[in-house]
């Protein structure tokens, strides 16, 4: 196989995304390279058990939501594929920065099957848990299509010999790219496929090959987060999603003729969430007695942030010159989940509404909370399989739309 | 009595529209409907909208959700859609009589969409136990129709199509949601349009469709979309200039009207809990837009509860009909790709609304042993796709591709 081909097909193995937004998927090979210009697909399949977190303070609990109490799992089988073009720009017109370099359009489409699992599934199909919130017509099912990606990018140092296909050991690519909320988003289910947020991200990528065979590469992204209007499963989502800021980091080498071996790190800071009038607690505070129930006292509220480190390796193989197969493992080090303090308030007689005649409340106790979706920040590892294929290279068309 | 109606009032509903799939993705663009080379097209159009208001039964202009909802609350949507388009002739070596010298195109659209309430939209559609948006697969289109010959005179060229469509109802349903990208009922429909070149700087493209609609068994949001969704017809047209090699304006128009009424037959929706007085206060005399006190003042204070109940049967409305315009600029770059934004601007309508009766029952819900205290009438809005009408802009991006050579 020429070095060209792996070249390529290792360049379109790209920034390839799991279904949750805020897991963030195993930086792959040649991620910043640019390559010639042409149409590829990255496609991939991802399984995580969901069912250990990190709490607020960093450590290790074994459940998907700890303060539930018991249990619980988000287990979690998602694939994508991602449609990726390498092309010129106005390479005739002359213009500054953009006739003479390649860019980059992605585009990111996914699909996921997740649910609840032990001790939450339980309370979610207890249809008695309050008869006046959203705890009684909860839901366990959020499979489906998973949200639209869009990046386009330009490669700002590296590009420039690619009609001459020359090989640059250096490389700076600046993307930008918006998610669009269209996946499946169960309102009152705790986990879905879609994140109903949408997303703006800048990213910084850099790439460089050190010694032949070898790939060096590290990339950074801001990533700022639009309110959810609808926070789901009562608003222990995050109505706003705090800001996060990516980091990755690998090194790739060479060890046959078609096999490649990576190392990487991953990081994830993640600005604390904010949580606007929660309906429920699974942990809410027992009632008094039977003439007094509970119910959470309105308002803001905002977590600690959120946090992973994650390492691991991957495995990549030319199955021929258009396909590339790979395999990544990654296993998270350390990280912090969005928790936060929601005091509720106690009303009698029980059930009645809050501010209507004949209804006292007064203040009960306080208790500590899990942010659900992208509050969570799981400690389970996690297998990723991807394959990409080459669909060609050049402009198909050479007058198509032309003049007739 | 005065009370009673104020809980039926306090019923009103959002009246927000969907986003008319079937409109945005019929309207023609440049040279829609002109004889193409063979071979693939692929075609990506992002559609953005945020519905602040919506027509009434009346052809009157009002916010959505009026008067219940304060104005700026709105629900906002976005369709991502992909179109793939095949242009060759499959019966170029039969017999087969006009196939055989006539191209043939086949068309799949398909996509996804995000589509959600504001705040005071989800507030409202969780007093029904109901929510306030829906995401997903939209549902998928597939035709395919035959060109006709193309006709010259003199500095005119053009050509006209036949086409079939079906819309398979396998988009995305949530039967609580006040919006959805899928509708939950099929769709025929048969079309023709021409297209018409004029000096090679002038393109009209111009279709008239008629649209069969199936019965959605399956009403969501309450029932308040219609069971038996009246037929549409559809009368669009585009006239594009084209300044140089790569650039065009266009400007189009677009009608669609029902043919008959919407009729609403599973209508369940009510308040997920009972009412006390002062909710039902709330409701009307401080936030109900008509300047009117429908309950006494005094009466707010009491702690009866009701319930309501939609009485069963056919409801009907008046019909729905929407006109809008479009204009857009265009830049074909290179010899394969297409650029090209669009507004679609609503000039007229008419929305779903309708007519129903309630139960009134006190304390307890309506039941053989809690009969109705009384009833009384109240005008619900029709929601979604089939029943709705925008008068909000939308605006979409687009993108024409030609991955392959034929």
């Amino acid at each position: 196989m020429s070095r060209i081909a792996k070249r390529v097909l290792l360049c379109c193995a790209v920034l390839a995304c799991g279904a949750a937004p805020a897991e963030e998927p195993a930086p792959q090979l040649g991620r910043y390279l640019p390559l010639y210009p042409g149409l590829y697909f990255n496609g991939g399949y991802a399984q995580d058990e969901r069912d250990w977190t990190f709490d607020a303070s960093g450590h290790e609990r074994p459940s998907a939501a700890p303060q539930a109490g018991g249990r619980t799992a988000f287990p979690e089988k998602s694939g994508f594929g991602t449609f990726i073009w390498h092309f010129p720009m106005f390479d005739s017109y002359g213009l500054p920065f953009f006739s003479d370099r390649t860019h980059t359009a992605r585009m990111t489409v996914r699909y996921a099957d997740t649910s609840t699992e032990g001790q939450l599934a339980e309370f979610i199909a207890d249809g008695s848990d309050d008869a006046r919130s959203e705890a009684d017509d909860l839901k366990n099912d959020g499979h489906g299509v998973g949200d639209l990606t869009l990046e386009f990018g330009s490669f700002l140092l590296g590009s420039r010999g690619w009609r001459t296909r020359a090989q640059n050991r250096f490389a700076v690519l600046l993307l930008a790219g918006v998610n669009l909320p269209t996946g499946i988003y169960e309102r009152d289910a705790p986990v879905s496929a879609g994140s109903n947020t949408w997303y703006f991200q800048g990213r910084l990528g850099l790439h460089w090959q050190p010694w032949d065979g070898a790939f060096l590469e590290t990339g950074f992204a801001h990533r700022d987060y639009t309110n959810n209007e609808e926070p789901a499963f009562g608003a222990l989502m995050p109505h706003k999603q705090g800001d996060d800021r990516l980091f990755d980091l690998s090194l790739a080498q060479r060890f046959t003729r078609d096999f490649y071996a990576s190392a990487f790190l991953t990081r994830r800071q993640g600005q604390p969430n904010e949580y606007r009038n929660p309906q429920f607690a699974p942990n809410a505070p027992p009632h008094p007695d039977a003439n007094t129930d509970s119910y959470p006292a309105p308002g803001v509220y905002r977590d600690g942030g959120t946090e992973l480190q994650a390492n691991g390796f991957a495995l990549h193989y030319f199955v021929t010159q258009r396909w590339l197969a790979a395999f990544h493992y990654t296993h998270p080090q350390d990280g912090r989940s969005g928790q936060f303090l929601l005091p509720f308030r106690e009303k009698s007689p029980a059930g009645c509404i809050p501010g209507s005649t004949g209804c006292t409340s007064n203040a009960g106790e306080t208790v500590l909370v899990d942010g659900m979706g992208p509050a969570r920040t799981y400690s389970t590892d996690r297998l990723m399989l991807t394959v990409t294929y080459n669909f060609g290279q050049g402009d198909a068309f050479t007058c198509t739309g032309c003049e007739r | 009595m005065h009370r009673l109606r104020t809980l039926a009032a306090a019923l009103g509903l959002l009246g927000c529209a969907g986003t008319a799939q079937a409109g945005i993705i019929f309207t023609p663009h440049l040279s829609e409907y002109s004889k193409l080379p063979t071979g693939q097209y692929t075609e990506f159009t992002f559609v953005y909208t945020d519905i602040e208001d919506v027509y009434d039964r009346d052809g009157k202009r009002v916010h959505a959700g009026s008067p219940f909802l304060n104005p700026g609350e709105s629900v906002q949507a976005t369709l991502a859609l992909m179109k793939f388009l095949w242009i060759g002739n499959m019966f170029r070596d039969s017999n087969v009589w006009f196939l055989k010298t006539h191209p043939q195109f086949c068309r799949m659209i398909g996509g996804v969409g995000w589509q959600q309430g504001s705040d005071a939209v989800i507030e409202r559609a969780r007093l029904f136990g109901l929510t306030g948006g829906g995401n997903g697969l939209v549902d998928p289109f597939g035709l395919c129709g035959v060109y006709t010959d193309e006709y010259r005179w003199g500095p005119v060229r053009a050509n006209g199509l036949w086409a079939g469509t079906v819309k398979f109802p396998i988009g995305r349903w949530d039967r609580d949601a006040v919006v959805n990208t899928g509708t939950n009922y099929w769709s025929y429909i048969p079309q023709f349009a021409v297209h018409a070149d004029f000096w090679g700087r002038l393109q009209l493209d111009a279709t008239a469709a008629y649209h069969f609609h199936g019965d959605n068994d399956e009403p969501g949001f309450g029932g308040t979309t219609p069971t038996r969704i009246a037929d549409w017809r559809t009368y669009e047209g585009n006239l594009a200039f084209k300044w140089t090699e790569h650039w065009f304006t266009d400007l189009g128009f677009s009608h669609r009207e029902s043919v008959g009424p919407n009729y609403y037959d599973q209508v369940t929706v009510t308040f997920k809990d009972p009412q006390p007085a002062q909710t039902a206060c709330d409701n009307t005399n401080n936030n109900n837009g008509l300047g009117l006190v429908v309950i006494d003042q005094n009466a707010c204070n009491t702690s009866n509860q009701f319930y309501l109940r939609p009485q069963p049967g056919a409801y009907a409305d008046r019909g729905i009909y929407g006109d809008a315009v479009t204009a857009g600029l265009y830049y074909i770059y290179r010899t394969s790709s297409v650029v090209n934004l669009r507004i679609f601007y609503p000039v007229a309508g008419r929305g779903s609304q309708f007519n129903i009766t309630y139960d009134v029952c006190a304390e307890n819900p309506c039941s053989d042993s809690n009969p109705p205290i009384s009833t009384v009438g109240t005008v619900l809005n029709g929601v979604q796709e089939a029943a709705a009408i925008s008068a909000s802009p939308f605006f979409e991006l687009r993108f024409v591709y030609l991955f392959w050579a034929p």
